[in-house]
């Protein structure tokens, strides 16, 4: 609805100054305005997008871009509340490397980092409680990286614990 | 004296099987005494693993798994995964299946909304109430599949419009069943906005700051009963939703029974709507009319070659769209839903990212119980509308 | 005692008195009254509280009563898809269940994993646990689940020797 006049990069700058702003590289053929950031500067620029407006972390998600490298994106997609607008910042990840919680800027960010370790395996550094959040503990991988099959898994004895009743004969499988 | 006796808090688990927790959610509580010190939910034990499936499906195919993300409100799923879709392809929707799309996912919001006040009054122990609620949400169901052959699971929405035109007297049995459901929300509220049971379990009861709220990333009625009036259909209106006149209801306390009065409202204004969509609904084409990437109408199929050939490429290839990035948020239910998609040319989403707002809205839960007796517990997981299915994907 | 009034008794009986099975009177009595536990996973689930509400009304039935403990309950329906994470609390359930106790697999997801084949889903609850009946759909009509649970009554009533199931 709102047509933009001034990109978010213009605001940031005018708000918190230009040496922060200079820290966001335009990124092309996001579904919003996007910005590359820098890990070092993300919590400190994500708090510049609060104060710009941009509120409400309406989302936080990784890419799996195998194999392209640097191979993982995180993208934070802030909300501004009033107007609808909609910003992208874009953080740019190798395989095993670490990225700043957002946890002290937004609360909600917690169990998105939790999702994003569940399911790539990239650990979020000083996140309050960084287990897994969707899978149990013993599953091994991560399933939403491109190299971890689709396919079913077989039970590797993971039932054995929970049988308790004898096998029948020509009962269920185990 | 009280330091010389030691206490300890005690910890409860509750779930995966209770039925207060709409599914298989389980929290495991810390209690002292009766008081709830911290509720800390585990969730993940209805993954289905349809982020990575839908990597393996075509785009219409992985529409069908929507519908199964939040089994309340598949409408509203399908739109916000069409909406996505539709801008990577870059296919505009002719109005009538516009207005009909806006139609039912309000439709699906008053059936939702049924299904949370029932759920949740019954939770309490107002008993009667999921009876009368599921009543008239059969009438809805009914509805839906006249237009489409299901009852939950509708996949209705194609692709540039619809996937058939909608039947010959539907519009007169929505207004028939809108006519009959407007004097039953004032019996709804008879039964319990006054009630002095249900303000005694839901007022001040899970209380939630606006700034707390916003910071926990909370979205939908479970927000605007903080007092943050952000309604999607407001700020990025989406199918035209800028040509229906309607208010979003806002609540001031951001407790269980504000949520409750701000669902209550939102039912009254999702009749507005379907009422204005009534009035309006234009004739014309069902489709948008771009054979390489839109499904052609059923009945061509039967006289035009061209026609069965695109169809036959379109369901065994899929849709090719340019590579790219799309997101449109969609106000649902439950609040913003949206698909972030990820194309990479193929027929086939490169990546399919589903924003839940049952999810997020979940993450408030140790908020609100903190501090809180454990009976009001059960109240503020009701409050929340969450679905299992949308928060484990 | 006359011949007169023994026969007037045996008319009597006749009438007040019937003669059958244990088998089939104590299958009949539990047919008649399935009381499932309240186990919903998923959209299935949603369905089944419509089975459960006015319309369709499964209390024609004898199964309205809906158990939140699997002790009370006989009949486990498995509405919905199982994941992995899920299956072992699944199966701590329905080892809860006092005997005798029947499974009804509702759907298309926990009767062979339907349009979910991956990591994560279970391809089928009778991995997990015995079913007795099986409905399919997705999700099955409410109507669905009452054939299904006709059937299962079929089932009890010529089940035997089943005293001590």
């Amino acid at each position: 609805m709102s047509e933009k006049t001034t990109s978010f990069r213009d605001r940031l700058a005018a708000r918190v100054g230009a040496e922060l702003a200079a820290e966001l590289q335009p990124v092309a053929g996001k579904a919003f305005e996007a910005y590359a950031v820098r890990k070092e500067k993300l919590v400190e620029l994500l708090g510049a997008a609060r104060e710009c407006g941009f509120e409400f972390l309406s989302d936080l998600f990784a890419i799996d871009f195998h194999p392209r490298e640097p191979r993982f994106e995180i993208v934070y997609n802030l909300t501004c509340v009033q107007s609808g607008e909609r910003v992208l910042l874009v953080l740019r990840l190798a395989d095993g490397e670490s990225y700043p919680t957002a946890t002290g800027v937004f609360a909600t960010a917690n169990w998105h980092e939790r999702e994003v370790f569940d399911m790539f395996g990239l650990k979020a550094d000083g996140h309050p409680d960084l287990r897994r959040i969707l899978m149990y503990d013993g599953f091994e991988g991560h399933p939403l990286r491109k190299d971890f099959p689709l396919g079913y898994q077989p039970e590797r004895g993971f039932f054995e614990d929970v049988h308790q009743t004898p096998k029948e004969e020509g009962g269920p499988p185990f | 004296m009280p330091d010389l006796i030691r206490t300890e808090t005690m910890t409860v688990n509750m779930g995966p099987q209770h039925p207060s927790t709409h599914g298989v959610l389980r929290i495991v509580l810390e209690l002292d005494g009766e008081r709830i010190v911290r509720a800390t939910p585990h969730i993940g034990y209805l993954h289905t693993g349809i982020e990575k499936t839908a990597e393996n499906k075509t785009y219409i195919q992985a529409m069908t798994m929507t519908d199964r993300l939040d089994y309340l409100a598949p409408m509203s799923n399908n739109l916000a995964f069409m909406l996505s879709t539709e801008k990577l392809v870059g296919v505009d929707v002719p109005p009538r299946a516009q207005t009909v799309r806006v139609m039912l996912t309000e439709l699906q919001r008053i059936a939702s909304h049924l299904v949370w006040l029932g759920t949740h009054a019954i939770d309490i122990g107002a008993m009667s109430m999921l009876l009368y609620c599921f009543r008239e949400r059969e009438v809805i169901m009914d509805l839906f599949e006249q237009v489409c052959g299901a009852r939950l699971t509708v996949s209705y929405f194609r692709i540039g419009g619809l996937a058939a035109d909608i039947p010959a007297d539907f519009t007169k049995r929505v207004k028939d069943f809108i006519d009959y459901f407007k004097p039953r929300v004032d019996e709804y509220e008879t039964l319990l906005t006054r009630n002095k049971i249900w303000l005694n379990r839901t007022v001040g009861v899970g209380r939630i700051s606006a700034a707390d709220a916003m910071n926990l990333g909370l979205s939908g009625p479970a927000l605007r009963a903080s007092g943050v009036g952000w309604d999607i259909r407001k700020t990025n209106p989406y199918s035209g939703y800028e040509q229906y006149d309607f208010e979003v209801p806002v609540g001031a306390n951001g407790d269980v029974y504000d949520r409750y009065r701000v669902r209550i409202a939102e039912i009254r204004q999702s009749v507005r709507i379907v009422e204005q969509t009534l009035a309006k609904l234009p004739s014309g084409a069902y489709i948008a009319d771009a054979p390489k990437v839109v499904l052609p109408p059923r009945n061509t199929l039967h006289t035009s070659m061209e026609a069965l050939i695109h169809h036959f490429l379109i369901v065994c290839n899929g849709v090719r769209p340019p590579a790219g990035e799309a997101y449109v948020p969609v106000e649902a239910p439950k609040g913003e839903i949206g698909f972030y998609l990820v194309s990479d040319g193929t027929a086939k989403p490169f990546r399919c990212r589903i924003r839940p707002p049952s999810f997020v809205n979940l993450q408030a839960l140790s908020k609100m119980a903190e501090g809180a007796m454990l009976a009001d517990l059960v109240a503020v997981i009701g409050s929340l509308d969450i679905v299992l299915g949308e928060i484990d994907r | 005692m006359k011949e007169r009034d023994l026969n007037k008794l045996a008319e009597e009986v006749k009438d007040q008195v019937l003669l059958t099975s244990a088998d089939k009177v104590i299958n009949w009595a539990r047919k008649s009254s399935i009381w499932p536990v309240t186990f919903g996973l998923a959209c299935c689930a949603i369905e089944m509280m419509a089975t459960g509400a006015g319309r369709f009304d499964i209390a024609r039935f004898g199964s309205e009563v809906f158990r939140a403990s699997p002790r009370q309950a006989d009949l486990m329906i498995v509405a919905g898809r199982v994941s992995q994470k899920m299956a072992p609390v699944l199966r701590q359930i329905y080892d809860q269940m006092s005997e005798p106790k029947w499974v009804i697999s509702m759907g298309a997801c926990a009767s062979c994993g339907g349009i979910f084949n991956n990591y994560a889903i279970v391809q089928g609850v009778d991995r997990v646990v015995p079913v007795d009946v099986y409905v399919p759909g997705c999700p099955p009509r409410p109507e669905q689940l009452l054939d299904g649970i006709f059937r299962l009554q079929e089932k009890i009533l010529k089940s035997k020797g089943k005293l001590v199931a």
